[in-house]
């Protein structure tokens, strides 16, 4: 079972990791085996939300954000598997702030009691545009929504780590108390299932360095990493991390989607490649 | 029911100028109502059932319900209801861990008489939708259940959110083609019209016998729609919140304050 850790821990071993001069790599997990090949890689946080489910059935992550399921009861049931095989490692579990039928604060109190560290704002309704984004905000279960989301658990002394999409959002939560803020420039590219249309890489450096810039300008404390877009595999997480102050890298399909299909397509490559001396047997009667 | 038993008092209505009403309802006691007013077929579909939970119903589009559950579980009280009224229910092309063939097998043994694309990716918005499309999951594929439906002998009711779908929408042969600019009660009047004008046009430049009808944005009322219907052409109206949350909710307010406005003897 994993080890709950407290806001201060939690934020302890990130500013630990910094220290030692390694940047903070924190990553979501659809699937236990994905949770503890992450631990043994030394991962500084786990997430846990309704994205990574169908990630690691083979479809996209966008499938999450369509009405295809309870968001928060997937979350909680993955929860238990998660939390079941990791052991010291930090795991923060995502609430839905637009769920019409349950009362956040509960919620809170509900996922922090099975064991959670944390919480993070997934589902996001930060990933929605245009005319849908602005109706869903009319019924006040919008994005200001999951800025209350995370006020109420920076007074309750819950960890948060919070998505924003633009220099505005970033400093909403972090004047609200978000610990962290992933900086998300949209789906991640790449693999079979990626978004086709990421955001070239300079463009997602700039964007990422400016919700930075208006994150800190709010409160100088709070610890800003890249995720999205672009960012899909070390060689492009090192251009941001060379060309913006991040502090870390959040990955979800890069950390489990795109190394399972690269690894486990890999290997039956390597396997079917093999010479072999059996002979074809005859067609039975 | 045939197809053509069910198409038939359609392009009769449509003949006699009299326009067609596809009524959109999330109980059973709405489906009683829409069919005593008159309505040419009944859908349902998640939206319909969150507004009768007093949930806006932007909120059914987002993670928080399984859309096709809400359907196929509401469809026997609403096939019940309907007696010899065909019903139409809605079904989500993109759900990834059910198939196409199952999800209109299942609509079809819970009752339904059709199925709609509902919900459809258009909502979501251009970048949203396209993202859906080059996953595999967008419009095609709402499409392609759509065909599959119609292969099966059952009554199409496609939506469009553009002239491209609603030109793709009559190709495919779909029996009715809604045209939707969005949320009701939404966007701005002159550019609906304009819209929905250029989807009917879409529509009917690839099959001139299309049956077209419009819901949404600006249309919230029977004047709303009566311009609506002059300016475009269309053949009709699909009722969603118009009829449905709008009257439960009136109708209730002032039966209860017609009650309250009673007086009992200890005022006398």
């Amino acid at each position: 079972m994993a080890r709950q850790h407290t806001r201060t821990q939690v934020l302890a071993r990130l500013r630990a990791t910094l220290e030692a001069g390694r940047p903070l790599v924190i990553g979501g997990a659809g699937i236990g085996l994905v949770a503890k090949a992450a631990e043994h890689g030394g991962i500084d946080l786990l997430m846990v939300y309704n994205t990574g489910p169908f990630r690691m059935a083979g479809h996209g992550s966008l499938a999450g954000y369509l009405a295809y399921g309870d968001s928060n009861a997937m979350t909680i049931e993955l929860g238990h598997e998660i939390l079941g095989v990791v052991e010291e490692t930090p795991v923060i579990g995502g609430i839905g702030a637009a769920d019409p039928f349950r009362d956040i604060p509960r919620l809170i109190d509900q996922m922090i009691g099975m064991g959670f560290s944390g919480i993070t704002n997934v589902p996001t309704t930060g990933l929605y545009q245009g005319d849908f984004r602005a109706h869903i905000d009319a019924t006040n279960l919008g994005y200001p929504r999951e800025v209350d989301l995370v006020r109420m658990c920076r007074e309750r002394d819950v960890f948060t780590l919070a998505y924003a999409f633009s220099p505005d959002e970033a400093r909403a939560m972090a004047a609200a108390g978000a610990d962290v803020i992933g900086a998300h420039v949209g789906l991640t590219s790449g693999g079979w299932i990626g978004a086709q249309k990421a955001m070239d890489i300079e463009a997602a450096c700039a964007s990422t360095q400016e919700m930075l810039e208006a994150a800190r300008s709010e409160r100088p404390d709070v610890l800003v990493v890249a995720h999205g877009g672009p960012f899909e595999d070390p060689e492009s997480v090192r251009r941001v991390f060379e060309t913006t102050d991040v502090v870390g890298y959040l990955g979800a399909s890069s950390i489990e989607r795109l190394p399972v299909e690269r690894a486990v397509s890999g290997v039956v490559r390597e396997f079917s490649a093999l010479p072999f001396r059996g002979v074809i047997p005859p067609i039975g009667r | 029911m045939t197809l053509e038993t069910m198409l038939a008092p359609l392009r009769a209505k449509r003949a006699a100028g009299e326009a067609i009403v596809v009524a959109g309802v999330g109980s059973g006691i709405t489906a009683a109502g829409a069919k005593a007013g008159g309505a040419d077929l009944l859908a349902t579909y998640g939206t319909a059932v969150y507004r009768i939970l007093g949930v806006p119903t932007v909120l059914a589009f987002l993670p928080y319900d399984d859309a096709n559950k809400l359907t196929l579980g509401l469809l026997p009280e609403i096939v019940e209801r309907a007696g010899d009224l065909p019903v139409v229910g809605g079904l989500g092309a993109h759900d990834p861990r059910r198939s196409l063939a199952w999800l209109v097998g299942a609509a079809r043994d819970a009752g339904a008489s059709g199925v709609t694309n509902e919900p459809f990716a258009g909502i979501y918005g251009p970048t949203f939708r396209a993202e859906l499309e080059r996953s595999g999951y967008g419009f095609s594929r709402e499409l392609e259940m759509l065909r599959l439906a119609a292969r099966e002998g059952m009554l199409t009711l496609g939506w469009a959110f553009d002239p491209d779908e609603a030109r793709r929408m009559a190709e495919a042969g779909i029996d009715v083609i809604g045209t939707m600019t969005g949320i009701t009660g939404a966007g701005n009047d002159a550019g609906a019209i304009d819209e929905f004008g250029a989807m009917v046009r879409a529509a009917r430049d690839e099959r001139p016998d299309a049956i077209v009808l419009l819901h949404g944005g600006p249309l919230v009322d029977p004047p709303s729609v009566a311009a609506a219907l002059a300016a475009t052409g269309a053949d009709g109206y699909a009722t969603g919140s118009s009829a449905e949350r709008g009257p439960v909710l009136t109708g209730v307010r002032d039966a209860v304050a017609a009650f309250k406005a009673l007086r009992t003897n200890a005022a006398r």
